[in-house]
C-alpha cells in the first residue's frame, strides 16, 4: 500500500543543537502510529515541521504526501494537503459558538456577511458523524475538555484532512471521555485516515496504536508493530535503560506516628458556592496516601482548601502533630511544614520569565519578611546543590525555567517545595506532562522522601502510578470520600467502581 | 551578538541618538553645560521611571503620577508659602519634604489598596486617581500657582556640589562600579563594561568642567540605586518579579500578593512626592496644572529600557537609560530649535521605533 505520508531524512538544528537527525517516518492510510519519546526527544519539532510551522528551508529532508514531494511555507499549506494538528492545549475561542469554532477561517459568507444558517448546518453534519452529544449553537466555553476535543477533530474533518496528528489528546480528559475519543479514532482509522498519536501513556499506546515509533535525542531509535511488543521493551527503547523496578510496589515505610488528622473538614468555595466534604482521614509519617477520583471529584480543591487557599471558607477539625490548626493562608500552612506541588505546572507553578534560582527560592523567601536581604551567591549555590540532588538537567542556575523540559521544570518545583523542608507533601498530578524517564525519577524521589519520614498525599489520575506508589488509596467523588482501599485491595476496577458509583448517585439526586 | 544586543540594546539606542545629535549640532550637544543640563532634565523623569519600573514589573501600571506630582507640589507650595515653612530655613525644608512624601505615599497606598483588595484593573483605578488628584490639586491651590518657594528648596533642586565633593562622588561611583564588576568577574565580558564606562567618563568630565555635580543627579542616582537594591536583593523585589511573571504561581508559592502590590504603589507614590519636591524647587513655584503627561514619559522610559509591559522582565538600570534617551531627545530637539509641536510628533515616533526593536515587548 502507498503510504499517505512519508518523511525522509528529516534533520533540523537550532544553532549548534541538533534537534532531529535524519528521521524516517511513514504512515499508511488506516493506520494509527504512536509516536513516543521523552520530552525533548524531538517529537514536537517533528510535528511542527509536518504542520508547516517551520517552513521549508528551515530543515533538511523531504516530506511526501501520497508519494508527491510537498513543501510547506506556512501551516496553511500543510492544511491544504490534508494535515491537521490537534494540539495538546486546545486553542479555542471560548466566547464563540461550537459551529463558529469548528469552521473558523472558513466561515461561509453571503454578500460579505457570515451565513449563520449554512454555518450551523455544516457544523451539525460533522457533529452527527462524530456522534457528538452537544449542539453547534452552544458556546464553546460550556463544553468539557473532551467535547472540545471532538470539536477540534470535527474542524480537521471538515477541512477534508486525512492525516491527523494528536498531541497528548487525553491529558485533560476523564476516563469516559477518553474511551469515547478512542472509539472515534478507531472509526477514523476504518475510514482510511492516517493518525499520528503522541502520548506518554503506555496503556493508550497498547490499546490504540498499530505501530509505534520511538524518538530519542532527535533520532529514530525504535520502530515496531504493537502486536507482540512488550511494555518493558518499549520503555527501554524510550529511556535507553532499565526502569521496571520502579513500577514494582515496594514495602511501605509508614510508621505508626500519626502526623495529620482531619475530621469533618468541609470547604466552601466563595466564588462558585460549591461545597466539598466532609473529609475524614489520618496520615502517618512515612506514609504515601493516594487520592483517586474522576475529574471534578474535588480532590485538588479540598486539599488546597486544607492548605489555606483563600478562595474557601472551611469548617471542621485539622490536627497537625496533635494540635489543632486552621491555616486560612497558604503562608501559614507552609510555615508549619506543609508543601504543595500544584496540579497545573504552567498555570500554578512556574514563573516563566525568571531564572532557575528565582524559581527555586520563591517559596522559602515568601516565608521571610518582605524587606529581608537576599544574597544572590548563597541562593545560587543552594539552588545548584538542590537541583543536582534531584538530578535535574540544566546548565546554569541563571537560565530561564522555560528552557527546560517539562520533567526538569517539575524537578525545579520539587526543589522549591523541598527548600522549605516540609513534613507533609501534597503532590497533585506530579507527573502530568512529564516524560517517562523523569516520571520514574519522580517516583523514586517520592519513595525516598517517604522513607525519610515525610508524609505524602498523592493526587493522581494515572491509576498504575497511584497503585504503585500509595500505601492506601482514598477514592473521592462529588467532593466526598467514597471508600478506602488498602494495599492488598488495590485493583483498577475497584477504584473506578467507587469513583463512578458515586457519580451516578449524584445524578439520581 | 544577539546576547550583546539583548543586554545593551538600550545603551546602543542612546549612543546612536547622541552621535547623531553631536554631528548635527556641531558638537554643542557634548558641551559640559549641555551634558550637565541633560542629566538635570533626566532626573525627575528618571525618579518617576524607577517607581514605574516596580509597578510595571508586577504587571500593573500607574497613570496617576502626573497628577500626584501636581498635588504633592501644591502641598509643598502651601507649606512653603501659606504656612511659612519657606522662611524657616533647613527645618522648613525638611518639614515640606516630609509632607510631600507623606502625601505621595498616602495616595500610593490608596491606589495599591484598591487594586489589591478590590481586584480591579490598575489601569482603571489609577485613571480615576489621575482625575481625583488633579481635582484635589486645583481645589487646594484655588486653581492658581503658588510661589515663591524658600531659598533652601530652590538650592536643593537647582544647586551643585563643590568640585571637591564632585570628585569624591565620582570616586565612590567608580569604586562601586568596579566592585560590582569584580564580584561578577567569573562571567566578565568587556563589552558589558564599555557603555557604563563611556557614560561615566562623558558625564563625569562635564560635571567637573561645568559647575559640579548637580544635586538633582544625586537624587536620581540615589533613587535608582535604592530601587536596584530593592529589586535585586530583597524578598519584596523578588516578589515583584514573581507576581509579574505569573501571579497565580506566586500565590501558590505563598507570596503575599496584596502586600506586595500595595507596597509597590506606595513606593511609586513616595517617589512621586520626591519628584514634586524637586520640581517645585526647580521651578520656584507649585502649579496645580504641572506634571501633565509625566506618567506617559515615565512609562515610555521604562518601556524603552526593556521592561515588559506584561510584567516579570526588566531592570531599573534599563529604565534609567530609557529616561536618559527621552531626555536626550528633548534636549537635542531644543538645541536644534525644533518647534515644540514637531517635537511631540518626533518623540512619539521614536518611542514606537524603540519599542518595536525590543523583543521583550513582543506579544508571545
Amino acid at each position: 500500500m502507498l503510504p499517505l505520508i512519508s518523511l525522509k531524512n528529516i534533520s533540523k538544528s537550532f544553532g549548534i543543537v541538533k534537534a532531529l537527525r535524519s528521521i524516517q517516518l511513514e504512515v499508511q492510510p488506516g493506520e494509527i502510529l504512536a509516536l513516543v519519546g521523552e520530552n525533548g526527544a524531538g517529537k514536537s519539532t517533528l510535528m511542527k515541521i509536518l504542520s508547516g510551522v517551520y517552513p521549508v528551508g528551515e530543515f533538511e529532508g523531504v516530506i511526501e504526501v501520497r508519494n508527491q514531494p510537498v513543501s510547506f511555507r506556512s501551516p496553511r499549506d500543510s492544511e491544504a494537503q490534508g494535515i491537521a494538528l490537534i494540539h495538546q492545549e486546545l486553542s479555542t475561542f471560548p466566547q464563540l459558538s461550537v459551529a463558529e469554532n469548528m469552521m473558523v477561517g472558513h466561515w461561509p459568507t453571503q454578500k460579505g456577511l457570515v451565513d449563520h444558517r449554512s454555518l450551523q448546518k455544516k457544523a451539525e453534519h460533522w457533529l452527527k458523524i462524530l456522534a457528538a452529544d452537544f449542539s453547534p449553537m452552544q458556546k464553546m466555553s460550556t463544553l468539557s475538555p473532551g467535547q472540545q476535543q471532538v470539536v477540534e477533530i470535527g474542524k480537521a474533518l471538515s477541512r477534508n484532512s486525512k492525516i491527523l496528528i494528536l498531541d497528548e489528546p487525553t491529558s485533560s480528559l476523564t476516563h469516559r471521555e477518553t474511551k469515547k475519543l478512542f472509539s472515534l479514532l478507531q472509526d477514523l482509522r476504518k475510514q482510511g485516515c492516517a493518525l499520528i498519536y503522541i502520548s506518554h501513556r503506555m496503556e493508550e499506546i497498547f490499546y490504540l496504536a498499530d505501530r509505534v515509533v520511538v524518538l530519542r535525542d532527535g533520532q529514530n531509535v525504535f520502530t515496531s508493530e504493537v502486536k507482540g511488543l512488550k511494555q518493558a521493551d518499549l520503555i527501554r527503547a524510550m529511556v535507553g535503560r532499565e526502569l521496571e523496578q520502579a513500577f514494582q510496589p515496594q514495602i511501605s515505610s509508614a510508621s505508626s506516628n500519626i502526623i495529620l488528622e482531619v475530621e469533618d473538614f468541609c470547604a466552601h468555595h466563595l466564588a462558585s458556592a460549591k461545597k466539598y466534604g466532609p473529609l475524614h482521614f489520618s496520615l502517618a509519617q512515612g506514609e504515601i496516601l493516594g487520592f483517586s477520583g474522576l475529574l471534578g471529584a474535588g480532590r485538588s480543591e479540598i486539599l488546597q482548601a486544607l492548605c489555606g487557599d483563600e478562595a474557601y471558607t472551611t469548617s471542621g477539625e485539622v490536627k497537625f502533630k496533635k494540635s489543632k490548626k486552621a491555616f486560612g493562608k497558604l503562608q501559614k500552612a507552609y510555615r508549619q511544614g506543609f508543601g504543595l506541588v500544584p496540579e497545573d505546572r504552567k498555570v500554578q507553578s512556574i514563573l516563566p520569565t525568571r531564572s532557575l534560582s528565582e524559581n527555586t527560592s520563591v517559596v522559602r523567601l515568601a516565608q521571610k519578611s518582605l524587606f529581608s536581604w537576599v544574597s544572590k551567591s548563597i541562593e545560587k549555590s543552594r539552588t545548584e546543590k538542590d537541583l543536582k540532588v534531584l538530578r535535574t538537567r540544566f546548565h546554569s542556575t541563571e537560565q530561564t525555567i522555560t528552557e527546560l523540559s517539562g520533567g526538569n521544570q517539575q524537578k525545579v518545583i520539587f526543589a522549591r517545595v523541598m527548600q522549605n523542608s516540609p513534613e507533609i507533601l501534597i503532590l497533585d498530578e506530579p507527573t502530568r506532562g512529564v516524560d517517562v524517564g523523569a516520571k520514574f525519577e519522580i517516583y523514586q524521589l517520592a519513595r525516598q522522601w517517604a522513607q525519610e519520614g515525610k508524609a505524602i498525599i498523592l493526587i493522581s489520575s494515572d491509576l498504575p502510578e497511584l497503585m504503585a506508589l500509595s500505601d492506601r488509596i482514598l477514592v473521592m467523588a462529588g467532593g466526598r470520600i467514597q471508600g478506602q482501599l488498602l494495599k492488598s485491595e488495590f485493583q483498577e476496577e475497584a477504584i473506578i467502581k467507587l469513583a463512578i458509583q458515586a457519580d451516578s448517585k449524584v445524578e439520581k439526586i | 551578538m544577539k546576547q550583546f544586543l539583548k543586554t545593551n540594546g538600550a545603551w546602543l539606542g542612546f549612543l546612536t541618538l547622541a552621535i547623531i545629535l553631536t554631528v548635527w549640532t556641531g558638537g554643542d550637544f557634548l558641551s559640559p553645560r549641555n551634558l550637565t543640563n541633560l542629566i538635570r532634565q533626566t532626573s525627575i523623569n528618571g525618579i518617576l521611571a524607577a517607581g514605574m519600573t516596580m509597578i510595571i514589573l508586577t504587571g500593573g501600571i500607574d497613570l496617576s503620577i502626573g497628577s500626584v506630582v501636581a498635588l504633592c507640589g501644591v502641598v509643598v507650595g502651601l507649606s512653603q508659602v501659606n504656612y511659612g515653612l519657606g522662611t524657616m530655613g533647613v527645618m522648613g525644608l525638611w518639614l515640606s519634604a516630609g509632607v510631600a512624601l507623606i502625601a505621595g505615599v498616602l495616595i500610593g497606598l490608596v491606589n495599591g489598596a484598591l487594586i489589591a483588595t478590590l481586584r480591579l484593573a490598575p489601569f482603571i483605578i489609577t485613571l480615576g486617581m489621575m482625575v481625583v488628584a488633579r481635582g484635589l490639586a486645583l481645589i487646594f491651590s484655588g486653581g492658581s500657582s503658588i510661589s515663591p518657594m524658600g531659598e533652601n528648596l530652590n538650592e536643593l533642586a537647582g544647586g551643585y556640589f563643590s568640585e571637591f565633593a564632585t570628585i569624591i562622588f565620582l570616586g565612590c561611583a567608580a569604586a562601586i562600579f568596579f566592585y560590582s564588576f569584580w564580584k561578577e568577574r567569573k562571567n566578565f565580558r568587556f563589552v558589558n563594561l564599555i557603555f557604563p564606562l563611556f557614560a561615566f567618563i562623558l558625564f563625569g568630565q562635564s560635571f567637573l568642567r561645568y559647575k559640579g555635580f548637580p544635586n538633582l543627579a544625586l537624587f536620581l542616582i540615589l533613587i535608582i540605586g535604592v530601587t536596584w537594591i530593592i529589586l535585586n536583593h530583597t524578598v519584596f523585589g523578588r516578589s515583584v518579579y514573581a507576581v509579574g511573571s505569573n501571579e497565580k504561581a506566586a500565590y501558590w508559592a505563598g507570596v503575599p500578593l496584596k502586600r506586595v502590590k500595595i507596597i509597590a504603589y506606595a513606593l511609586m507614590g513616595l517617589f512621586a512626592g520626591l519628584a514634586s519636591l524637586l520640581l517645585s524647587g526647580r521651578l520656584n513655584g507649585a502649579d496645580p496644572n504641572a506634571g501633565q503627561l509625566f506618567e506617559l514619559d515615565a512609562i515610555a522610559a521604562v518601556v524603552i529600557g526593556g521592561v515588559s509591559l506584561k510584567g516579570g522582565v526588566g531592570t531599573v538600570t534599563g529604565s534609567l537609560i530609557g529616561a536618559l534617551t527621552m531626555a536626550t531627545l528633548n534636549n537635542g530637539m531644543d538645541l536644534l530649535g525644533v518647534s515644540s509641536f514637531y517635537q511631540m510628533v518626533f518623540k512619539g515616533l521614536i518611542i514606537i521605533l524603540a519599542v518595536s526593536l525590543d523583543r521583550n515587548q513582543r506579544e508571545a
